[in-house]
């Protein structure tokens, strides 16, 4: 009975449960499109269509961005497609994907302008764009009909077949809607996935990890309008009649209503808002206004009412109201034991890390001045010195984070990447002064992001299911380096309530996991307790064993002294001196920094 | 052709004037509670048609219910347990007055119909108190969500908003005699009072919120919550307060801005959402969060918008909105404003 209730707790995971809910979506609207009244058939429709573009919403929700001028795609996709099909002849379905793929192009060129925006600069951004498209509409009237909009729109059509009857209509969107939201569904448990959770958590971060952050986000941004389009332009094909107005921002706004209504942390959360909101709609105009006699207006206002009321209770909406009975992502711990050696990269013999005589001007400021040491195969090295020292500036520009103004650094032999996506590529990883995981994912996929340098797999494979054995490996590392820092018995914890000395613990697991020839630990000891930093220099001792050097900023000066090989000391911005543990110990000048004179 | 030329300029700076207000209202708003508010123009609204009744020697329904919800929130607050005695009898003395400012004001330009300044002042007070009754509604409960979350939340208040403009003044458009009747000739071009009338009002509001804002502590409180709110709070600023501050002036100025603006446009339920999106485009040129760049902003809306007006090309309205975008990729790369993590 248990190893049964066991064998079916085992299938309880979030691949097998968008699976069902895609199915089941699949189904049911189905259901209703074949057997429900004509006048619900419409309304499957357009809640289907909204939910495509509120899906694509979503996912640039998920990924941190947030756009008020996402009608202005599905308005591309809809204008490109009907004039197309109408005025020049296109075959239906031709027409329908130059539209589609129009607004993917305008997605591009309009993400790639806006996404160095940061902040609120970038909502208002796409706001201004989505009213600029509204306004470009009406103005090209001769092409577009102007504000009074065009009909006429021919039928979608397949070669001989017509797509005429509502019914099969609502089936063909509502099919979209059920891979999309399944897939989109599955890839947030994906490599793709957790990469985009970590674009939203902190950019820096994940570019460590060797995520090209600015193409994902483009590719997001791409993905999104791409979804606008499709929604669109099917709709287009479906009433036969388009206008600027249901492109405007209002109807922006109503998918981000939609969105945030339905929750912005999953999929499934857009296709709940969509329908949550027509389906309040339906219910305020036909029963309340029919049986109480009241006007619209006041609809709008218990409309308001709700909308409020809902998000004050859940501010992450009704699928957070539901995420309970969603499965916690889980993944078994593989049974056989793997290493997770250093690779080889690198050259061998050399310095891994060399910095000759590096100095920052800040302005008029000196940071740093002439600082040199060089960090060995199987060496730990401590950097420390008092606050403003500049133990950070120094540890920048050996990531090739900041740039020197004078002096030189060779990371594995080659000067720093200028891009930070390229350092995991050397075979270096870090952790931060500040923890920087993803707060809403497990501790184990917050470890498995590390491994993203080392996967191959994107957005089709994370949907579809073509990762698995990619996944696998990942995850056994991942496993592998929980159980290195002996964190294995919190793997499936949300990584938000772990202790800072935990969490720091994880981000070593995390750098671990791309198996660094160079680790660089920015005050890993700060927030630990006594008992774990004891743990701490045991690990670092091991990985110096396994092939890990480790440069080592630190304050804890006890701590750098039971572990290093090598100590460099900075004071006010120079190198005030290099050497063994015991030499450093012993120096007056020093004791004199620390202590002061 | 010059006279034209100035008459547009004249009607662009009056425009402005207005949207300056709007734009200020959401500044105030957005910089102290991160709320991009988009219910902001209904407040322009409610200004205009509040102001409309009142003069007219009706009592405001309005007023009524801000009084009521002051009431509650009064109730609400003297029944907290951690306070003591002392700080009871203030809370329940501080309310009493401000709910008997909020009733008196209105009942006034009731007894004395056709009093300009009772009506303003009547529906002034009742919308910024509304204004705070809205941020403790519904912002405060969620103060700590994501910006996203709070736009959304505005947008259903919203709705209420609009909703309820036309339940308690339906939705025939009410016109409102201006300040004075007529209006005087500035060399070539003739310029009405109402218009002079804005444009000082609008500027002694500006002047009035910058000195507020620089030469008060309360002012300085407001500013050091804007720039870091957990730092103010760790200072002992109370930061529901200065979000309610934010809400009474946001509230109050947009407010001003509608009943200015009525006697030229006629009040009406549907007059706030295009003059709070101006309102929008203008703050977004100065990145939503620095009142002078605004300020420039409101006056480039304003005159676009005259002179398209004057000369019919669709194709303006697009440049307009488009402007956006490059002077926010400029600010961003000048100095890019701080990423809240949520």
């Amino acid at each position: 009975m248990s190893s049964l209730s066991k064998e079916l707790g085992s299938w309880r995971t979030p691949n097998v449960a968008s699976f069902a809910v895609a199915l089941a979506l699949f189904a049911v609207s189905s259901l209703i499109a074949m057997s429900g009244p004509r006048y619900d058939v419409t309304l499957l429709v357009t809640v289907g269509l909204s939910a495509v573009a509120a899906m694509g919403l979503t996912l640039l929700l998920i990924a941190g961005q947030v756009s008020l001028g996402q009608a202005a795609f599905m308005a591309v996709g809809a204008y490109v497609s009907a004039i197309l099909a109408r005025d020049h002849g296109f075959p239906a379905v031709l027409a329908l994907f130059a539209g589609v793929a129009t607004s993917a192009v305008c997605g591009a060129i309009v993400g790639g302008i806006t996404l160095r925006l940061k902040g609120h600069f970038l909502p208002l951004a796409t706001l201004a764009m989505g009213m600029a498209c509204s306004a470009a509409i009406v103005a090209a009237g001769p092409v577009t009909g102007g504000a009074s909009g065009f009909g006429q729109i021919p039928p979608l059509s397949f070669g001989r077949f017509e797509l005429v009857d509502d019914r099969a209509f609502a089936i063909v969107v509502w099919s979209i809607v059920a891979v999309a939201a399944g897939g989109f569904s599955r890839l947030l448990s994906t490599r793709t996935g957790r990469a985009i959770a970590a674009l939203k958590t902190d950019i820096e971060m994940a570019g460590v990890f060797g995520v090209n952050a600015t193409r994902l986000r483009l590719l997001v941004f791409v993905v999104a309008a791409t979804l606008a389009g499709l929604s669109g332009g099917l709709y287009a094909f479906y009433f036969k009649f388009i206008s600027p107005a249901p492109f405007g921002l209002t109807s922006s706004i109503n998918l981000l209503i939609a969105c945030i209504f339905g929750g912005m942390s999953h999929p499934f959360g857009a296709v709940l808002g969509a329908s949550a909101v027509t389906a309040l709609e339906m219910f305020l105009q036909n029963t309340v206004a029919r049986m109480l006699g009241l006007s619209g207006n006041v609809e709008m206002i218990v409309f308001g009412v709700v909308l409020i009321g809902v998000l004050l209770r859940w501010p992450g909406g009704i699928w957070s109201a539901l995420h309970r009975a969603w499965p916690v992502f889980s993944t078994p711990r593989p049974a056989r034991n793997i290493e997770l050696t250093p690779s080889k990269r690198g050259v061998e013999g050399d310095d891994l890390l060399s910095v000759r005589g590096i100095g920052k001007k800040f302005g008029g400021l000196t940071a740093l001045h002439d600082v040199s040491f060089s960090v060995g195969a199987d060496q730990i090295v401590g950097l420390i010195g008092p606050n403003g020292a500049g133990k950070s500036t120094t540890f920048n520009i050996a990531t090739g984070l900041t740039e020197p103004s004078e002096g030189r650094v060779r990371l594995m032999g080659a000067p720093p990447p200028s891009r930070v996506s390229d350092l995991v590529h050397r075979g270096v990883s870090r952790t931060f002064q500040h923890v920087r995981i993803i707060p809403e994912r497990t501790v184990l996929e917050n470890v498995a992001f590390g491994g993203y340098a080392q996967g191959r797999s994107g957005m089709i494979a994370g949907m579809f299911g073509l990762d698995q054995a990619e996944e696998a490996a990942t995850f056994a590392k991942a496993w592998r380096a929980l159980e290195i820092v002996e964190l294995d018995g919190l793997a499936h914890e949300p990584a938000s309530r772990l202790a800072m000395g935990q969490a720091r613990l994880v981000e070593v697991a995390r750098a671990l996991i791309s198996r660094p020839r160079l680790l660089l630990l920015d005050e890993p000891a700060a927030g630990l307790r006594t008992g774990e930093k004891l743990k701490l220099v045991t690990l670092l001792h091991r990985l110096k064993r396994a092939g890990t050097s480790v440069l080592l900023v630190e304050h804890d000066m006890d701590l750098v002294m039971n572990c290093v090989d090598q100590v460099v000391v900075l004071d006010r911005g120079h190198g005030l001196m290099t050497g063994l543990p015991d030499e450093v110990r012993r120096d007056e000048r020093v004791i004199a920094a620390y202590l002061g004179t | 052709m010059l006279d034209t030329l100035l008459f547009l300029v004249a009607d662009g700076i009056t425009n402005g004037a207005v949207y300056g207000l709007l734009a200020l209202s959401l500044i105030v708003v957005y910089t102290v509670t991160r709320v991009v508010n988009i219910a902001q123009g209904e407040y322009v609204t409610l200004g205009a048609l509040s102001f409309a009744s009142a003069l007219s020697g009706t009592f405001s329904v309005l007023s009524a219910i801000v009084a009521a919800g002051l009431a509650a929130f009064a109730l609400k607050d003297v029944a907290d347990r951690r306070l003591t005695g002392t700080m009871r009898v203030r809370i329940v003395l501080s309310r009493a007055l401000w709910i008997f400012i909020v009733l008196a004001t209105a009942w006034l330009a009731n007894l004395l119909p056709g009093s300009y300044w009772l009506a303003v002042l009547a529906s002034l007070v009742a919308i910024a108190s509304l204004g705070t009754l809205i941020y403790r509604l519904t912002v405060e409960p969620v103060s700590g969500a994501s910006p996203i979350v709070l736009l959304i939340v505005s947008v259903g208040v919203y709705m209420v908003l609009h909703g309820t403009a036309v339940l308690i003044w339906g939705a025939e458009p009410r016109s409102v005699p201006p300040v004075v009747e007529g209006g005087v000739e500035l060399g070539p071009v003739f310029v009405t009072y109402q218009s002079l009338w804005i444009c000082a009002s609008s500027l002694v509001a500006m002047i009035a919120l910058y000195l507020f804002s620089e030469r008060t502590l309360t002012g300085q409180a407001l500013q050091a919550t804007a720039v870091n709110r957990t730092g103010a709070q760790l200072c002992g600023i109370p930061v529901g307060v200065a979000g309610q501050l934010s809400f009474a002036i946001g509230a109050g100025f947009s407010a001003l801005s509608g009943l200015l603006l009525a006697p030229l446009i006629t009040a009406n339920y549907d007059m706030g959402l295009p003059i709070g999106l101006k309102g929008f485009v203008a703050a977004a040129l100065g990145g939503i969060v620095e009142y002078p760049t605004a300020l420039v902003g409101v006056l480039l809306v304003g005159l676009t918008e005259s002179f398209s007006a004057f000369q019919v090309s669709a194709y303006r309205d697009v440049v307009v909105y488009l402007m956006v975008i490059p002077i926010l990729l400029w600010r961003n790369a000048v100095r890019p404003p701080e990423t809240h993590g949520h």
